[in-house]
């Protein structure tokens, strides 16, 4: 009787049976709330793609109407701008294929994309130019990097940095940015997240470019 | 003689004042440093502290007699962890642009000392009824220290209290309370006037009465 007391499970037990409760409490809380914040986190995204493909300046001062898979932004100066944004099928875990409603040509592709940061999980949106040629921006939608250092990674002043940037070679950071025709500089004290966001954005750009380049040819040019 | 244990009464006004957790036991000061640049985000860290406070005081002191005393921080840690993940999610699913705004704040409340001394001091050694007095003292006293803070960091750097403008927009404010370095000063200051006011109270009740030599 007393071995099994001083045993491993007689000395634990308490904790195997918390750790099964509390495991099955936050398994429900995860059914039930799930679906609530995906739905929380695609309103995100259809709200931040088009700042993406059409610069953040176009965005300042404009209202930004959603409907379905029409998204309308008015400017404060200039005409309005209706954008369709339809998700593609994809091995990436979502990509989104946008393009102007009147003129009917495609603006760009945004992909999300994620890997691990410095403390956990950094996930991102890309925005490509229409021949995937080019960055046209980056958004952090979720991370929980080092306050004050690795959460630099959602300043508008880091996320500049790779727009413009063109995707025949993989981006680079921090040291071995000196081999690179577009560095991307390293926040200070951060260079983990700094590497992780330019991983992300590889991985990403890649994934996408094979995936269009398996469309059939002139489906890009759809409206 | 052994010293008896304090009442809930007393666990709820000690945690309010004479021991409250920022002001006089320098507990939980990450989020008092993090969160206060306005009152809309110290107030939202207060209720998901609060509601992991009471729920893991709760548990802790239901199963308090089945604790072994090498074994009962992992209890604690794990008791938590579970309802700061429960915070947290709930937060996003239904205040999606508050819980992008706090980031690894709420996450970072598992790892707030002001819970797991809480879980260790009171309710793991008394009844649920004193622990859940105590938690509620005690999140109200956290609820005064981020109040205090945020109001004079968010007035001084925004003229804004609770988002609602209180000085007129041509009024200079000063833009550095709202940044890091003003947390700093305003929780020094803070906490200086509370040491102060609490010396001279002190000073005041050991005084000799007049006339009464």
């Amino acid at each position: 009787m007393s071995r099994l007391r001083d045993s491993y499970l007689g000395q634990g037990w308490l904790i195997l049976l918390l750790a099964g409760a509390f495991g099955a409490l936050l398994a429900a809380v995860h059914l039930k709330l799930s679906p609530r914040i995906e739905d929380n986190i695609q309103a995100e995204i259809t709200r931040e793609i088009p700042g993406l493909l059409l610069g953040a300046e176009v965005l300042e001062g404009a209202s930004i109407k959603i409907e379905g898979d029409l998204v309308t932004v008015e400017p404060a100066v200039g005409e309005p701008r209706v954008l369709t944004i339809v998700e593609q099928p994809s091995e990436a875990s979502a990509l989104y294929r946008v393009a102007e409603r009147d003129p009917g040509h495609l603006l760009g592709w945004v992909a999300r994309g994620q890997d691990h940061g410095y403390a956990d999980v950094i996930e991102l949106l890309v925005g490509l130019t229409a021949d995937t040629g080019r960055i046209t921006g980056i958004y952090v939608l979720n991370q929980k990097e080092t306050p004050a250092l690795g959460d630099g990674i959602v300043r508008s002043d880091f996320r500049r940095h790779f727009v413009g940037i063109p995707t025949d070679r993989p981006l680079v950071v921090g040291a071995d940015a000196a081999q690179s025709r577009y560095p991307i500089q390293a926040l200070t004290g951060a260079t983990v997240s700094s590497r992780s966001v330019c991983k992300i954005v590889n991985d990403t750009v890649a994934l996408v470019k094979v995936e269009i380049a398996e469309e059939p040819e002139g489906s890009n040019a759809r409206p | 003689m052994p010293v008896p244990e304090p009442t809930p009464l007393e666990r709820f006004l000690n945690g309010i004042l004479p021991e409250n957790p920022v002001y006089r036991q320098l507990l939980g000061l990450c989020p008092t440093l993090a969160v206060t640049a306005a009152m809309k985000p110290a107030m939202t860290m207060v209720g998901a502290t609060a509601f992991v406070l009471i729920c893991a005081n709760l548990i802790t002191s239901l199963i308090r007699h089945l604790l072994k005393p090498h074994l009962r921080i992992l209890v604690f840690t794990l008791t938590i962890a579970t309802f700061v993940t429960i915070a947290d999610r709930t937060l996003a699913a239904f205040a999606y642009p508050m819980s992008k705004l706090l980031g690894p704040y709420v996450p970072l409340i598992i790892v707030n000392c002001m819970i797991i001394s809480r879980c260790e001091v009171c309710s793991s050694k008394q009844s649920p009824k004193t622990a859940l007095a105590d938690a509620v003292g005690v999140s109200l006293g956290f609820l005064l220290a981020l109040a205090s803070v945020a109001t004079v960091r968010e007035i001084l750097g925004n003229g804004s209290w609770f988002g609602i403008q209180l000085v007129p927009e041509s009024f200079p404010t000063l833009i550095l309370m709202i940044l890091p370095p003003g947390a700093f000063l305003a929780l020094g200051s803070l906490l200086g006037l509370a040491t102060w006011l609490g010396h001279r109270r002190k000073a005041r009740a050991s005084e000799p009465h007049a006339g009464s030599a």
